[in-house]
């Protein structure tokens, strides 16, 4: 036997377990998160094996965006008018849940779904999927405040929507716009005290822009000027 | 150093082989329709074309790297053996172990070429579309060329020892996707916290197995970004490199004692 080529092997070997020295579990199970929670997607009826082996062998998100694209496409076909574009959150989830941080999926496809074809549940649902993924992205909160506003009171479970709201504006970076809308919720509901406690918040922020501000001290004359909150 | 030469002789016959062969303008040609594939599918998302661009991009090099990688990798040898051009080369003074390292670094030059050949192409498009080139991208290239390199490596392997060009390709291919499955071994492991002798045996697989989630690190670095991936970019290296003298060391082996 040639001892020569022993000598390859071991250096190889050697190289192998030396380099789990260097290599970051942070990095080396970050993905692995996600295929845990993709994994979710199995509950989903209409997922395929592609999907599954594309999250597997790291195209996740090529997959995502072709997902993506297939729901934009879906959405903007005539033919679906009559019936509402009944399979969009089926395809969205489907999208968020093999990318779970695409963040434009989750903003563009709750507009589609709540504004446009008027799925406020299910808007609600995929905002708070994208909430908890991604709980830097503030657009969504704003998309958050925007179906509270349409559809709160009517459709969805205003106290839910409001906790979701509040946890928000606890955070100290938040967008002022969010005490905007959820006061104006108050509004709506007719927990003036609430409302006004909410635009007091504003005012108390640091760095805001002066038409939120000015927004916030006209709201809180209003709701002064109406009977029973008055001093 | 008469070894060293005979290598690099070697090596440029192999590339200028697969230079002139028409398989390999092939893959250009389906190279670049993939890329332009990528660009075209921008049209279709127009609000986040640059993350489309990005994806569909690295997904067609890497897609395309594979297919003409494995490909490459596992029927070079087998082909030098069917048209009977290794006894040519065995007849000079040549030893098994310097036609193997020299067809190896020969098919070294084809994977160099071919894939600085799709950056090239897509980085034109990055320019066109008018998408910034960050370290990100240029660290998720280096990465898929590790990547490419380790199928190279195993292909090569394959091609060493089998006398059936699409079982070459086929175990090739099993290979990589066990590869790809020993991750989720990995994290299954540390959440169960097996007895020592599983540990042990599961450190062997890995060993034996390219381990692909190594490469995967583009998730990362698109969502958290570049700051603490040095050293784990120094540790897939080593990964890398100690893998493919590993695979080649027993390629050596088996080939020396093959019968030709």
């Amino acid at each position: 036997m040639n001892k020569n080529l022993l000598l390859p092997i071991f250096t190889g070997i050697l190289l192998i377990l030396l380099s789990d020295i260097f290599i970051k579990d942070n990095i080396k199970t970050y993905r692995m998160g996600y295929v845990s929670k993709s994994y979710s997607f199995l509950l989903i009826d209409n997922i395929t094996i592609s999907d599954f082996f594309a999250v597997l062998f790291g195209f996740k998100r090529a997959k995502a965006d072709y997902l993506w694209l297939d729901t934009l496409m879906y959405c903007g076909d005539p033919k679906f008018i009559k019936t509402g574009y009944p399979h969009t959150y089926k395809k969205l989830l489907r999208t968020v849940c093999t990318d779970t941080k695409f963040q434009w999926a989750y903003y563009y496809g709750s507009a589609l779904l709540g504004w446009y074809f008027n799925y406020p549940r299910e808007t609600y649902y995929i905002l708070t999927m994208g909430l908890k993924e991604l709980p830097d992205f503030y657009h969504l909160k704003l998309h958050f405040g925007m179906l509270m506003y349409l559809f709160g009171k009517e459709k969805l479970n205003p106290d839910v929507l409001i906790k979701q709201f509040e946890d928000e504006i606890s955070r100290p970076d938040h967008h002022p716009l969010l005490n905007i809308m959820l006061g104006n919720f108050y509004k709506q509901i007719g927990r003036y005290k609430e409302a006004k406690l909410t635009y007091e918040k504003l005012l108390l922020m640091r760095d805001v822009e002066k038409r939120f501000i000015e927004r916030a001290r006209n709201e809180i004359e209003g709701i002064n000027s109406i009977a029973g909150v008055k001093k | 150093m008469r070894s060293i030469t005979n290598i690099f002789s070697l090596s440029k016959i192999i590339f200028i082989y697969w230079k002139r062969n028409k398989i390999f303008y092939g893959f250009i040609i389906a190279g670049i329709l993939f890329i332009a594939l990528s660009v075209i599918s921008t049209l279709l998302g127009p609000r986040i074309k640059e993350r489309i661009l990005i994806d569909m991009g690295f997904a067609s090099i890497e897609l395309i790297g594979w297919i003409s990688i494995i490909f490459i990798g596992a029927v070079t040898i087998i082909k030098n053996i069917d048209n009977k051009s290794i006894y040519f080369y065995l007849s000079k003074p040549l030893s098994r172990n310097e036609l193997l390292l020299g067809t190896y670094l020969g098919l070294c030059y084809v994977l160099v070429s071919l894939y600085l050949l799709f950056c090239f192409i897509y980085f034109i498009f990055l320019f066109i579309v008018g998408v910034k080139v960050t370290s990100e991208i240029l660290l998720v290239f280096f990465y898929l060329f590790l990547k490419l390199s380790v199928i190279l490596t195993v292909g090569f392997f394959f091609s060493s020892y089998s006398t059936s060009m699409i079982a070459s390709i086929l175990l090739t291919f099993s290979s990589i996707i066990i590869g790809y499955l020993t991750h989720g071994i990995d994290y299954y492991i540390r959440l169960a916290e097996p007895p020592l002798i599983l540990r042990f045996i599961y450190k062997f697989i890995q060993i034996i197995f390219p381990y692909m989630e190594h490469y995967n690190i583009i998730d990362y670095l698109l969502e958290v970004g570049i700051s603490n991936t040095g050293l784990h970019t120094l540790g897939v290296t080593l990964y890398t490199l100690g893998y493919i003298i590993f695979i080649i060391g027993i390629s050596s082996r088996i080939f020396s004692k093959r019968d030709l």
